[in-house]
């Protein structure tokens, strides 16, 4: 298992994915600050809003294009047809999204990892500047929320791809669910329950701040707790790689 | 371009150690139907035995392809089944190690150097690193090793994929249409380099469209029409009493006449020539001069494989809508063909 997660590192690495989709974070995460902090006018409602700030800085959006990359790990296997080699040396599929997952979930934890270090190299500065005074240790809970989201969505990613094989379907299909079909769920009186356990509302269920009742309910339906929502989304990461490994990496690959 | 191959491994060695009891590629009753009811492969069976260099031959569309991709697991058969070393493929402890399979030449990512796509291969697989150096230099792929694989010619990747097959130094090999890509130079190096596997006792299952090249290096055929075997065993045996004599004489009527009593059956396809087959030509010779028939030539033409595989697949086109006839025996020409895989 060793070798085969030190492979899927060097499939990573050996192109030049990795690097423009850790641009596409940092570059989001960059906008997320800005937006954050030069959107409050005042520096009490900055105060205020700090906790926000430190959390969608970086979750906003970033978690896309490491969702993509997610997608990316399967799809490019078999766009370029570099799956028959994969399962010529791996024959178990299973083995082989193991080895993804395990190396995605680091993929996806050094993203945020890295995504947090400029989110907090520009914010904590520019907060202090502001007269807004908070720390790593103040912002503790936010950070952690932000690093699981981050390296989660990698793994929802990854499951998607190895569910849906081609690429474009399951780039335009999973972002295009995430970020505009599942907040539609809200709006189906039947179906908007469910509305938490999309990866979407795992989000906004982990992001949305504890204690602030009003914002965790949303058309009426009360989003779960942070915690629930991790566990939601490593549930998704892991149920589509099972479906995908499962039913369809075990397709037949002519 | 190095044209030597690193020899296998002595006892105790990691790799390239015979699998299970033998090295045998057995196919017992193989079918694929695939979705629309297209029967691609039925009821195939037949044996690769262990050191040997086994053509697999047949028109496109044959089924060859998918009976490769069955072998290797990549294909879930209707029904029958395939082992190696009598194991199915999927259940080889490190496969590459064993078998050694180069399907085609598109499978790598084009913004990937060649030598890192074996380094993950050889990551994959356990092994080390400097394996991927290694075959690179015997494939003489050596100076584009750091190039992207999107600079390749056909041929290179072809040579790429080969080079991914040796990583294991498995005892079987199994490739398919290994010389698609090949110029003239990278076909005799090909050549050469199944007849170097082959000396090392090494099991070679192999599909080519190149009829004259399978003749020089194969040991053994197995031809495939439709999705059904129609033969197999070694090119001796099958082209074995199909030679044909060809004389040309002025009195080709009285030596029509003679063979005729010896219990021959001549054919005369112009007025001074006669052939006739499954006779040897010295024979010929004496009938004529026991008859007092005067000869102008007395030769023998040699039944090839190209011949006997065109005269077994015949019909393999009928059906198809063609701008062009179909082929005829001695068809395509050197060094091409309109049909593959």
């Amino acid at each position: 298992m060793v070798g085969l997660i030190r492979a899927e590192f060097r499939k990573l690495s050996t192109t030049q994915v990795w690097f423009w989709m850790l641009l596409l974070c940092v570059g989001l995460t960059i906008l997320g600050v800005v937006g954050g902090i030069a959107g409050q006018e005042t520096d009490l409602d900055l105060a205020q809003h700090v906790r926000d700030v430190m959390i969608s800085a970086s979750a906003a959006f970033t978690y896309v294009p490491l969702f993509v990359l997610g997608v990316l790990a399967v799809t490019t296997e078999y766009r370029y047809q570099t799956i028959t080699p994969t399962v010529l040396t791996t024959p178990s599929r299973w083995a082989l999204i193991t080895a993804k997952l395990i190396a995605y979930a680091v993929v996806g934890a050094v993203y945020a990892v890295i995504c947090l270090a400029v989110e907090l190299a520009m914010a904590l500065p520019w907060l202090s500047a502001r007269h807004v005074h908070t720390s790593i240790g103040d912002q503790k809970g936010p950070l952690l929320i932000t690093f699981a989201v981050l390296a989660l969505f990698a793994l929802v990613g990854l499951g998607t791809g190895a569910l849906l094989r081609n690429q474009i379907v399951a780039v335009t299909v999973g972002v295009i669910f995430i970020l505009v079909l599942a907040r539609l769920f809200l709006l189906i009186p039947a179906v908007k329950y469910i509305y938490p356990y999309l990866p979407t509302g795992a989000v906004d269920s982990i992001s949305t701040d504890p204690h602030d009742h009003e914002n965790r309910v949303i058309n009426h339906v009360h989003l779960i707790s942070p915690g629930a929502g991790i566990a939601v989304l490593a549930a998704w990461g892991l149920l589509l790689a099972i479906l995908g490994a499962g039913i369809s990496m075990n397709r037949d690959i002519s | 371009m190095a044209n030597v191959y690193a020899p296998p491994p002595g006892p105790g060695a990691p790799h390239g150690a015979p699998p299970g009891p033998d090295g045998r590629i057995v196919v017992n009753e193989l079918t694929k139907v695939f979705s629309g009811n297209v029967r691609a492969v039925d009821r195939l069976s037949f044996t690769v035995e262990p050191g040997s260099v086994t053509g697999f031959l047949g028109p496109n569309g044959a089924g060859k392809t998918t009976t490769l991709r069955m072998i290797l697991g990549l294909i879930h058969p209707t029904g029958g089944n395939s082992t190696i070393g009598g194991v199915p493929y999927r259940q080889l402890p490190n496969p590459v190690t064993i078998v050694g399979a180069a399907l085609e030449a598109s499978s790598f990512h084009p913004a990937r150097s060649g030598r890192n796509h074996l380094r993950i291969i050889c990551a994959a697989a356990g092994l080390p690193d400097r394996r991927a150096d290694e075959v690179l230099d015997l494939v003489g792929l050596h100076d584009a090793a750091r190039r992207k694989v999107r600079g390749y010619s056909m041929g290179m990747r072809q040579r790429l994929g080969l080079a991914a097959t040796l990583l294991g130094n498995p005892r079987i090999l199994v490739l398919d249409e290994p010389s698609n890509g090949l110029d003239p130079e990278g076909i005799r190096w090909l050549r050469g380099f199944f007849r170097h596997l082959a000396g090392e006792g090494r099991t070679v299952l192999v599909s080519s469209h190149l009829l004259n090249e399978v003749q020089e290096f194969a040991d053994r055929v197995v031809i495939l029409n439709r999705g059904q075997l129609v033969r197999q065993g070694s090119i001796a045996e099958l082209t074995a009493g199909t030679d044909t004599v060809v004389v040309r004489s002025p009195q080709p009527a009285a030596l029509v006449e003679a063979l005729r009593t010896a219990g021959r059956q001549p054919e005369q396809p112009d007025p001074r020539t006669v052939r006739v087959r499954g006779i040897e030509m010295a024979e010929v010779g004496h009938l004529a001069y026991v008859a007092g028939v005067e000869l102008h030539e007395l030769s023998t033409e040699k039944f090839d494989l190209e011949e006997l595989f065109f005269t077994l697949t015949e019909g393999a086109y009928a059906g198809q809508t063609m701008q062009q006839p179909p082929p005829q025996a001695g068809f395509p020409p050197q060094g091409g063909a309109p049909w593959s895989g």
